[in-house]
């Protein structure tokens, strides 16, 4: 047992039972569980190798960066940190509620998934308005320098060449990295956020796709991710050359609301195309949702046809 | 020639005449003239070491250790053991039960029957180990593979029988009784298996310093994986479940019957009130009681018996959602996601004890 949890242990006025659940590579995650509380006490992240400890270190940064608005947003709260070159304990509060796995319904009724996700898209909403943007800046040349390597032969890369060359100045917005329901914990409709090693400044879309490709959709009776989705998220998040363009190049997004709604649904509409044929009514109601949410929404500069 | 660690010689045996004899130098002589056992420049051998048993035959555990001796322990494992056994011997996960120990850095561990070392070389990473072993090719085995990983002077190793290595009182803060408690029965027959099991657990009450704890890795006897048919100790499904006189019948007549000394049914496991009670009579408590839902041999996931931590479990390893099935056996495992019924069936039991009256 680290020492920090066995500080916290001996703090602790009342009877704490710990829980081992696992965790990645290198990184051994305890609970503390008070038997009367609803949620648990504390969260402890003891990392055992250098690269674990890299990352906790990050965890650790983002935390203290958040730390003003960890109310606001429910976010943990760093309790305790200790860490040397090959071990580190990262000591938090944890976040209030339980995992929902949301299933997003695509027909009839909106089901308690659309509730969920409606709640996890609000927290990126106020986290978006609390957090004061970092970094980002101008970023066109290097945009437009990583697409020289990519071939011409997907319609993507000549939409999104035209797409950067056309645009005076680029910006990223906060991104938690890893915007997945594993990392949310719902308190009735009040989302709460965890894992924060990724926290950096990226595309705004970023965590948005994250979730939606994580979700699960019921269609036509059953309840699954549906081929075009999981394609879309394969492309967004794997390692390809191409993903790396999505992800890094079209980070970048305009300040003013015409370009960024041209860059958000030129991409889509093109990482559609790339991704499949079938279901793209999906696609459909994905962006309906983000329209209704205050997100860039869907309007004439869509390629014709593109959701037939 | 391996040294023993130097911490090593603060620890004593206790004779049978009473006197303790100190561990500091290479023959363990008593003061009544009895010998208990010597240094051999790996290990230090006390007793009689007990027939060779194991995971692996005699002569591919001596091969497996000349290989050791070569060409370094790992690659020897992973060339010579399939996939699933390389991976138990080599992976620290066995270990990972330590982030529930409240134990400081440095602290003294006594690891019983520490087959093949996978648990005590983890822990030597972060206290002072004795490992414990009854079988002479494996206390070698884990002398190898602590001098090939520069943990010999956090790890000792003492190759003897786990009834008869007798140490003098309070000298441990842990004693670590993974997958062993089981068999204690199969290794003193002159007596009751229950008898056996606790005059075992009071040995190493015994052994503790005050406030030292034993740490217990073991099945449930009507868990999950028993009920589903899992083979038991004795070889054979569902014998934990039988009445013990009719198991001893079975085994008597089942050819899968696998204990070489052919002693009937010895290897009882109980029900968590059951183990609850033997604990009692050993004059130890549970501090406290976790699930390790991988198994006690894999313990990185130890859900406590409280409700939140069950369901938090639960839900984070729900099948994702499919058909009609899949949902229906999702619905069915955040209903059982009780205390009640992960105390009744969960599939093994890690108990932290403490002494009863601590």
């Amino acid at each position: 047992m680290h020492k920090l949890v066995a500080a916290a242990l001996a703090r602790s006025p009342d009877r704490i039972s710990l829980a081992t659940l696992g965790g990645r590579k290198g990184v051994a995650i305890t609970l503390g569980y008070l038997d009367s509380a609803k949620w648990p006490a504390w969260v402890a992240k003891v990392a055992h190798t250098s690269e674990a400890v890299l990352e906790l270190a990050k965890e650790h940064q983002a935390l203290l960066a958040l730390a003003p608005w960890a109310e606001e947003l429910g976010v943990p709260r760093v309790l305790d940190w200790q860490c040397d070159s090959t071990n580190a304990c990262l000591l938090t509060s944890a976040v209030a509620g339980r995992l929902v796995r949301i299933i997003f319904r695509l027909a009839g009724e909106p089901g308690s998934g659309s509730e969920h996700l409606n709640a996890a898209l609000s927290w990126l909403e106020r986290f978006r308005r609390t957090i004061p943007a970092g970094g980002g800046g101008p970023a066109r040349e290097a945009a437009i320098a990583a697409l020289a390597p990519l071939k011409e032969e997907c319609g993507a890369v000549a939409g999104l060449r035209s797409l950067l060359e056309s645009a005076a100045e680029f910006a990223a917005a906060p991104s938690h990295g890893d915007f997945w329901y594993g990392n949310l914990r719902f308190d009735g409709k009040r989302a709460g956020v965890f894992d924060w090693s990724g926290l950096a400044a990226r595309s705004p879309l970023h965590d948005i796709f994250k979730l939606l490709t994580s979700c699960c959709f019921e269609y036509g009776g059953a309840v699954k991710t549906p081929p075009d989705v999981a394609a879309f998220g394969s492309i967004w998040f794997s390692a390809t050359p191409l993903a790396r363009y999505f992800r890094e190049k079209i980070r970048p997004v305009s300040d003013d609301q015409a370009e960024l709604r041209t860059a958000f649904y030129h991409f889509l509409a093109e990482s559609i195309l790339i991704a499949g044929p079938s279901t793209r009514g999906i696609w459909y109601k994905i962006t309906s949702i983000l329209e209704r949410r205050g997100f860039p929404a869907p309007g004439s500069l869509l390629p014709a046809g593109i959701w037939t | 020639m391996a040294h023993h660690p130097r911490w090593l010689e603060t620890l004593a045996l206790r004779c049978r005449c009473g006197n303790d004899i100190q561990l500091s130098s290479d023959g363990y002589i008593c003061g009544c003239g009895r010998k208990a056992g010597a240094w051999d420049g790996a290990k230090a051998v006390i007793g009689s070491p007990i027939p060779y048993w194991g995971e692996i035959p005699q002569d591919q555990m001596r091969r497996l250790l000349d290989e050791s001796e070569r060409n370094g322990w790992r690659a020897a494992v992973q060339a010579n053991l399939e996939p699933v056994l390389s991976e138990y011997v080599t992976t620290p996960d066995r270990a990972a039960f330590q982030e529930i120990l409240p134990l400081s850095s440095g602290a003294l561990v006594l690891d019983v029957g520490a087959g093949m070392g996978g648990i005590a070389a983890e822990l030597a990473r972060n206290y002072r180990v004795v490992a414990q072993e009854g079988v002479a090719e494996r206390a070698d085995f884990i002398a190898l593979r602590a001098a090939q990983d520069g943990l010999s002077e956090n790890l000792a190793v003492i190759n003897g029988d786990v009834n008869s290595v007798e140490f003098a009182p309070g000298q441990f803060d842990a004693a670590i009784v993974s997958g062993v408690l089981e068999w204690v029965g199969l290794f003193d027959t002159s007596k009751g298996v229950k008898e056996v099991q606790v005059d075992f657990l009071r040995r190493l009450r015994g052994f503790l310093k005050p406030g030292g704890l034993i740490y217990v890795g073991i099945e449930n006897r009507i868990g999950w994986a028993q009920l589903r048919g899992v083979p038991d100790h004795s070889g054979i499904p569902y014998t934990s479940l039988l009445p013990r006189f009719l198991a001893t019948w079975v085994c008597r007549r089942n050819r899968n019957y696998r204990s070489s000394q052919n002693v009937t049914y010895r290897t009882y496991t109980y029900t968590h009130g059951g183990f609850l009670k033997i604990f009692a009579q050993a004059g130890l408590r549970a501090r406290s009681t976790h699930i390790s839902v991988r198994g006690y041999d894999y313990p990185t996931e130890l859900v406590p018996l409280v409700e939140e931590a069950i369901v938090t479990y639960t839900l984070e390893h729900l099948n994702r959602p499919g058909g009609l099935k899949t949902r229906l056996l999702n619905r069915a495992r955040l209903a059982a996601a009780k205390p009640w019924f992960w105390r009744t069936f969960g599939a093994d039991f890690v108990f932290v004890l403490e002494a009863a009256g601590a």
